[in-house]
């Protein structure tokens, strides 16, 4: 009978565990809750901290400075486990159960292209973090709104800083799903275009979360290039860049990583950084040297001890661009927001950024580097930085956002 | 009862307490009711999933419960469904009933051409080459970009309408329209699979579990019978495929993936695998605790992790399974002689 009573005592226990844990919280009267997904774990857990640390300031700094029209602003952060299906799960919980005011990522490209579909039939404004290019166009909508740059933008300034510089033969290397194809498209066909006589003999396509390259670099090697192009994203990328150290692929060709110039992986790969090869960054917390980007930046290290990285930046950008469209719509109402939104201009820490009406895209200037040693940090940062207008790095107009107006 | 008497778990409780008729007349009218006691276009989606996942908790204790087959590949027929219902209802021809017969058909064949190889495997065996062949069908749906999108997945994947055409037709658009559906589709199913696992062919299953060697000598094919459980529980798993397919929206390859199958794997663990609706009771715990865990921080799985180490050491019958033992014990007489043990 012991035996019994002990066993009951655990069903007991356990039974009232998951009823405490389902007891609800309740919010104050007078908020806009803004739902994110953040890659808190996973592959991309690497900026997945960053992006809510940049999410909590932005909310803080508009909450510090009396709120939007009178209303607080609430992050409801959760985690997308850099995974379609449960990214689609949580976006509905967010909005169906949560009644988010909008809602912002993922960042894996797959999943944002998910979730905006939701978000879309659920109506409700999204701020995916992927940069594939497709969310402007094939599956854009009315609610569908990007402040960071676009694959688009960033990689075809790379193709201009790769023209610029006359490397003639490619290979290149990207995961192989929406946001990797996208990034090596872009940068691809913008050479193409500018260079009929670029040639590129091979095109490596490893799954999302590989862990060994060397058959994709002996390849490459083989078909000896003068430059790479390297579209792998968080994780996966740190990964590459130690495997082609170790195959002296540093000293044989150029480098070109489009995501290469983020803070965080950056400091990951401390000396075994690729020097004096090319990257990019969304946002540099070393450039522009803007009063809007030292406010920033001095702010992030004093409320989180670190730097902010380009994710950190790009949320942070974000949040108060949807607080700015609130201000602009004059009422707290969703669909008047989304009205407003076109056209709305903030002064971020990487520069201005302009809501295009036509694309529903962030414009903004695309920064590419070279990868150095600095003296002022004791990690490696970009220099000699190269800023491509929106205008060289984007579509023009008429070509883009023909599904937007949906 | 000899044979049955060194049996831990009969599964004869399921004539007991929950899975009695008047406990399955009350769970049906719960589950009828519970789009207006949750009053929410959220609970009623979760609960959606809770059928899914039942039905594909229960068709795997066909063979882990049933057969005592433990397969690590069945989230398999979860992809396989959802694929072929996408593929037919995107591609093809936008049919509901349609794409759930190709859902469960495809998985038929699937778990038919797997089961040849598979069932002559015992133990460790046979759980190592139904994750091998599930690994590969996952491998096949990531590289073959062209059909099955790749790592995108597959978006835009339609409800479509149910009805007699020209009369009448019904939209499952609506949270609520859609959950019925469900509802409909998976206690059917249900109901045929309790049909399948109490019929003189549930038994045999059964008996093959216990003792496969007596089964064989008493001159029955053992590996034939092992082979039907294994498609059961396949088209059972294709049709929880095709649901799921239609509910998301949206698929991708993950659901293929080996840590697919843990998790079913673990719902009818949790459940409890030598009750029939424990799996089921399982699936809605699993997804229940996630939901709950999920507001509060991102480790949901040490929490699930957590109570199954608790199970496993105090109620290694499951929950459901600890409950029906619990009320056939207490009941005077009990049945099956049930009291005489433990």
């Amino acid at each position: 009978m012991s035996a019994f009573r002990k066993k009951a005592f655990f069903a007991g226990a356990i039974i009232l565990a998951i009823g405490l844990l389902s007891v609800s919280t309740s919010f104050a009267a007078k908020t806009i809750k803004i739902g994110v997904l953040s890659p808190l774990t996973g592959l991309y857990s690497i900026v997945g901290k960053r992006t809510s640390q940049g999410i909590n300031m932005a909310v803080k700094e508009i909450n510090d400075s009396g709120g939007v029209l009178g209303h607080k602003f609430e992050a409801l952060i959760r985690d997308s486990e850099t995974n379609p299906a449960s990214s689609v799960r949580t976006a509905r919980r967010l909005i169906l159960r949560d009644k988010v005011f909008a809602l912002l990522g993922p960042l894996h490209g797959g999943a944002a292209i998910a979730v905006l579909q939701e978000s879309k039939k659920l109506k409700t404004m999204n701020f995916p973090w992927a940069a594939t290019e497709e969310i402007n166009t094939k599956f854009c909508s009315r609610y569908t709104w990007r402040v960071g740059s676009s694959a688009q933008q960033t990689s075809r300034a790379g193709a201009v800083i790769a023209h610029r510089l006359g490397l003639k033969k490619w290979a290149t290397i990207s995961s192989d799903f929406s946001y990797g194809r996208s990034v090596v498209r872009q940068f691809w066909n913008y050479l193409k275009e500018r260079d009929p006589g670029a040639q590129r003999p091979y095109a490596a396509w490893p799954k999302l979360g590989e862990n060994d390259y060397s058959a994709y670099i002996n390849k490459m090697q083989k078909a000896k290039p003068d430059a790479i192009y390297v579209g792998l994203f968080g994780a996966d990328l740190i990964k590459f860049m130690k495997q082609a150290r170790s195959f002296g692929m540093y000293e044989k060709v150029k480098i070109f990583t489009d995501f290469g110039g983020n803070h965080v992986v950056l400091k990951a790969l401390g000396d075994q950084a690729p020097f004096g090869h090319w990257a990019s960054s969304r946002y540099l917390h070393n450039y522009p040297v803007s009063a809007a980007n030292k406010r920033f930046v001095d702010n992030f290290r004093k409320a989180y001890n670190v730097y902010p990285d380009m994710t950190a930046g790009e949320a942070y950008s974000t949040v108060h661009v949807i607080a700015e469209s609130i201000r602009r719509a004059g009422v707290v109402d969703k669909e008047k927001a989304i009205d407003a939104m076109g056209g709305v201009a903030f002064n971020s820490p990487e520069g201005w950024i302009i809501m295009r009406p036509s694309d529903h895209q962030g414009w903004q200037s695309s920064f590419w580097g070279v990868i150095s040693k600095s003296k002022k940090y004791p990690f490696p940062v970009l220099s000699n930085i190269q800023v491509i207008s929106p205008v060289e790095g984007s579509h023009p107009d008429e070509n883009t956002g023909q599904g937007c107006r949906k | 009862m000899e044979g049955s008497s060194s049996n831990k778990f009969s599964l004869r409780r399921l004539t007991g307490s929950v899975t009695s008729r008047f406990g399955v007349t009350a769970l049906l009218a719960l589950a009828v009711l519970a789009p207006f006691l949750v009053q929410n276009d959220y609970y009623i989606q979760l609960c959606t999933e809770i059928l899914i996942a039942s039905l594909l908790a229960i068709s795997l204790n066909f063979l882990i419960g049933y057969t005592g087959l433990v397969s690590l590949g069945h989230a398999v027929y979860l992809g396989v469904g959802a694929y072929a219902f996408a593929l037919l209802t995107k591609n093809v021809y936008p049919s509901m009933w349609a794409g759930l017969i190709a859902a469960g058909a495809s998985c038929a064949i699937l778990a038919w051409f797997m089961g040849v190889f598979c069932v002559r495997l015992a133990g460790l065996y046979f759980a190592m080459l139904t994750l091998a062949f599930s690994q590969v069908v996952y491998t096949v749906a990531y590289y073959w970009r062209d059909v099955t999108g790749g790592d995108d997945g597959m978006l835009g994947i339609p409800k479509p309408e149910i009805g007699i055409p020209g009369a009448f037709s019904i939209s499952l658009e609506s949270f609520t329209n859609f959950y019925y559906f469900v509802l409909f589709i998976v206690a059917a199913l249900i109901f045929l699979a309790w049909k399948i696992a109490n019929s003189p062919f549930g038994r045999v299953l059964q008996a093959i579990r216990e003792n496969p060697e007596r089964v064989e000598f008493i001159g029955l094919p053992v590996h034939r019978y092992k082979l039907y459980a294994f498609i059961i529980a396949g088209t059972l798993g294709g049709f929880a495929g095709g649901l799921y397919s239609t509910f998301q929206g949206y698929i991708s390859p993950d659901l293929l993936y080996w840590t697919q199958s843990g998790e079913i794997v673990l719902m009818t663990i949790l459940g409890g695998m030598y009750s029939f609706l424990g799996p089921a009771f399982g699936a809605g715990m699993l997804l229940f605790i996630r939901d709950t865990v999920l507001n509060f921080m991102e480790y949901w799985r040490i929490v699930v992790g957590g109570i199954l180490v608790l199970l496993v050491l105090f109620l290694p019958g499951g929950i459901l399974g600890f409950f029906e033992g619990w009320a056939s014990r207490s009941s005077i007489g009990g049945n099956d002689g049930d009291d005489a043990r433990s």
